[in-house]
């Protein structure tokens, strides 16, 4: 009897024995087309789109996948060479070499959408340059929501003017989970509340996108609350944009990240109102305001690094949090102190430690971290060490501390029984004020399994000296780490 | 060749080299397409497979007799993470072979319709080819040189998807 197989039967080359290197060996270009796109795959997509020129059997393969990436041919403006490139903010722009490639490029995409015929799209990534065309990609992201497209990632180029986005396409798109949106365009959200625009998206990138000049603000709130089951949110900035008040408001939302760059110029005010937040990543460098509405009490991470002078009200809110990482200027609030002579003047006041004579310093009201575990601290305020001491008294669970910067100059005794593990990102050289710290904290730490610093080799006598210093933990390490500050 | 309990069912597998295999009918249960045959009642004692080679043969059969003892994946949540890793181990060791023979494997599996081995190989030749150039691929995988493009379809291909080859 024959056995069959329901992926087809085998066929090799009857005289394998004799003729062995030219045709017996090539048995993967014999594989259905099912087996090889499962290979293709596992790869990354550039992997896999220089797999279309190994031969015949494998050129048009990758149109097959379940992934599709494309790409427009670019070159960079500044290689020159080419009188269609263009200068634009002194930024290297892409831009395609000529229409004819433009051309070609569309037939690609068409050519392949044709030739899958329906085949479920899992992720179609579309890299425009200038040039692009704007019924062609609706097309192409009609064809994509037919095909049951999961993922859409699209990167547009530097443009100013108003970008209306196929929104029409998603209203009814019950697969579309995940949206990436990159760009300089100007992104029409449409106006008007309550109008859902992604049913059933679940995460949304949006990076360095513009907003409609006038209205910019209003239209990032609808974009966001137009998705209703949304639970991520990636937002960066890294350009100049039109918005100064941003709400992020989301009942749904449990992962936020936010990113803005020194690039953007004006700071502005962005108000989180996500109850169900889960993890919350702040990187601020152009001194934005932060508030958070209500205590996200599923709060698991949060990691603020923000030149914002005004904290209190964002430490209240993500203190159920069981990591959590602190990079302020200061723990102090200054939101009703403006000037940056006053900064000074805390600086000088807390040298001679005299920290009391400060009236903002009184009402810090610390609130409890009752769940907190790690923390990573980066105050840069030295003066703001007699606060964080406030608050370490008030992180019962805490087990493992990271010191980005100097490590206090008195060393918190609350931090004896129960902390396991401190990292100490000083400098190269452990300074005299560092090593009574480290000395402090490996005598007093009864619990201690771990102490890690940067340490530079040749200073070996610092070396041997912690190493034959007493420690109140016999089970603990010292671990000494070239390079830990980066 | 197997040590389980002489009272379960035998089935012998003969290759094309005309070797045969008695193993276990749970082992050979492995292989949906020979689970098909049983379960149609149209399997005779002995199951001919005349593509595949006694040295391939012996290395589907190492796989899925390793496979059927372990425990199942979804016969319940909570096997026991000794036998996963045991198991990850296993299938990291089996693929340490040629090229030659990972075809070999990944082409009988594919017939013999074994959906963890399919998947190993696969996995295998993806990472063995993974960030190579298309010339050291043809290499690898030993591609036909009969089949290769025309310069002109390969310059017109490495155009089309010129961003991948920057």
């Amino acid at each position: 009897m024959l056995l069959r197989s329901s992926k087809g039967v085998m066929k090799r080359p009857k005289h394998s024995s004799s003729n062995n290197d030219e045709t017996k060996q090539d048995l993967i270009s014999k594989l259905p087309d099912a087996l090889l796109t499962h290979i293709l795959s596992l790869l990354p997509d550039a992997d896999v789109c220089r797999t279309s020129v190994l031969s015949n059997r494998w050129n048009d393969l990758w149109m097959f996948l379940p992934t599709l990436h494309f790409v427009m041919p670019l070159c960079w403006s500044n290689e020159g060479g080419n009188e269609l490139y263009s200068m634009v903010d002194e930024v290297e722009t892409p831009v395609c070499w000529s229409m004819e490639e433009v051309d070609k490029f569309y037939d690609l995409v068409d050519k392949t959408l044709a030739l899958r015929d329906g085949m479920p799209i899992q992720r179609f990534f579309l890299y425009c340059s200038k040039d692009w065309d704007y019924d062609r990609v609706h097309d192409w992201l009609r064809i994509a929501v037919q095909c049951k497209v999961q993922i859409i990632v699209l990167r547009f180029p530097p443009e100013r003017y108003t970008f209306r986005f196929f929104w029409d396409l998603f209203k009814t798109c019950d697969t579309l989970v995940e949206l990436s949106l990159e760009g300089q365009f100007q992104l029409d959200v449409p106006k008007g509340k309550a109008k859902v625009l992604f049913p059933c998206l679940k995460k949304i990138s949006l990076l360095s996108i513009d907003y409609c000049q006038v209205f910019g603000d209003e239209l990032f709130e609808n974009l966001i609350t137009g998705c209703p089951v949304l639970v991520e949110l990636c937002f960066e900035r890294h350009n100049f944009d039109d918005l100064k008040k941003i709400k992020v408001s989301s009942k749904t939302l449990k992962r936020l990240r936010i990113y803005f760059t020194h690039v953007v110029f004006e700071n502005c005010k962005v108000l989180i109102d996500a109850p169900r937040l889960e993890y919350l990543d702040i990187k601020d460098s152009v001194f934005s305001e932060f508030s958070i509405t209500k205590k996200p009490l599923s709060l698991v991470e949060a990691h603020i690094d923000t030149l914002t002078i005004s904290v209190a009200q964002i430490i209240k809110n993500i203190s159920a949090a069981k990591v959590l990482t602190f990079k302020f200027p200061t723990l102090r609030d200054f939101h009703r102190v403006d000037e940056v002579d006053e900064f000074d003047d805390i600086y000088e006041v807390d040298e001679i430690g005299e920290a009391d004579e400060i009236g903002e310093v009184d009402d810090l009201n610390v609130p409890m971290f009752p769940n907190l575990i790690k923390l990573v601290t980066g105050i840069k305020d030295n003066g703001s060490w007699n606060d964080l001491l406030g608050y370490l008294n008030n992180m019962p669970k805490l087990e493992h501390i990271t010191f980005l910067n100097d490590p206090p100059l008195e060393a918190p005794a609350c931090l004896r029984f129960g902390v396991k593990e401190i990292i100490l990102r000083n400098q190269e050289t452990i300074r005299q004020r560092e090593l009574a710290f480290i000395e402090f904290m490996l005598e007093h730490s009864n619990n201690l399994e771990k102490f890690t610093m940067n340490f530079r080799e040749n200073d070996s006598k610092t070396r041997e000296k912690l190493l034959n210093s007493y420690r109140g933990s016999n089970r603990c390490q010292i671990e000494f780490v070239p390079g830990l500050r980066r | 060749m197997s040590t389980s309990s002489s009272s379960s069912k035998k089935i012998v597998l003969k290759s094309a080299d005309n070797e045969t295999f008695e193993i276990d009918e749970i082992v050979a249960l492995e292989s949906q397409a020979i689970k098909n045959m049983i379960e149609d009642e149209c399997a005779d004692n002995v199951i001919p497979l005349g593509n595949i080679d006694s040295k391939t043969l012996s290395k589907i059969i190492e796989y899925c007799k390793k496979h059927a003892e372990s425990p199942k994946k979804d016969d319940n949540a909570d096997i026991d993470e000794k036998a996963v890793e045991d198991l990850k181990s296993f299938d990291a060791e089996f693929a340490k072979v040629d090229m030659p023979l990972i075809q070999d494997i990944l082409m009988a599996a594919n017939f013999l319709n074994i959906d963890n081995l399919i998947g190993l190989m696969c996995r295998t030749i993806a990472d063995r080819i993974k960030g190579k150039t298309p010339e050291e691929i043809r290499k690898i995988l030993n591609i036909n040189k009969n089949d290769l493009l025309s310069p002109e379809q390969e310059a017109k291909a490495r155009e089309e998807n010129s961003w991948a080859f920057d």
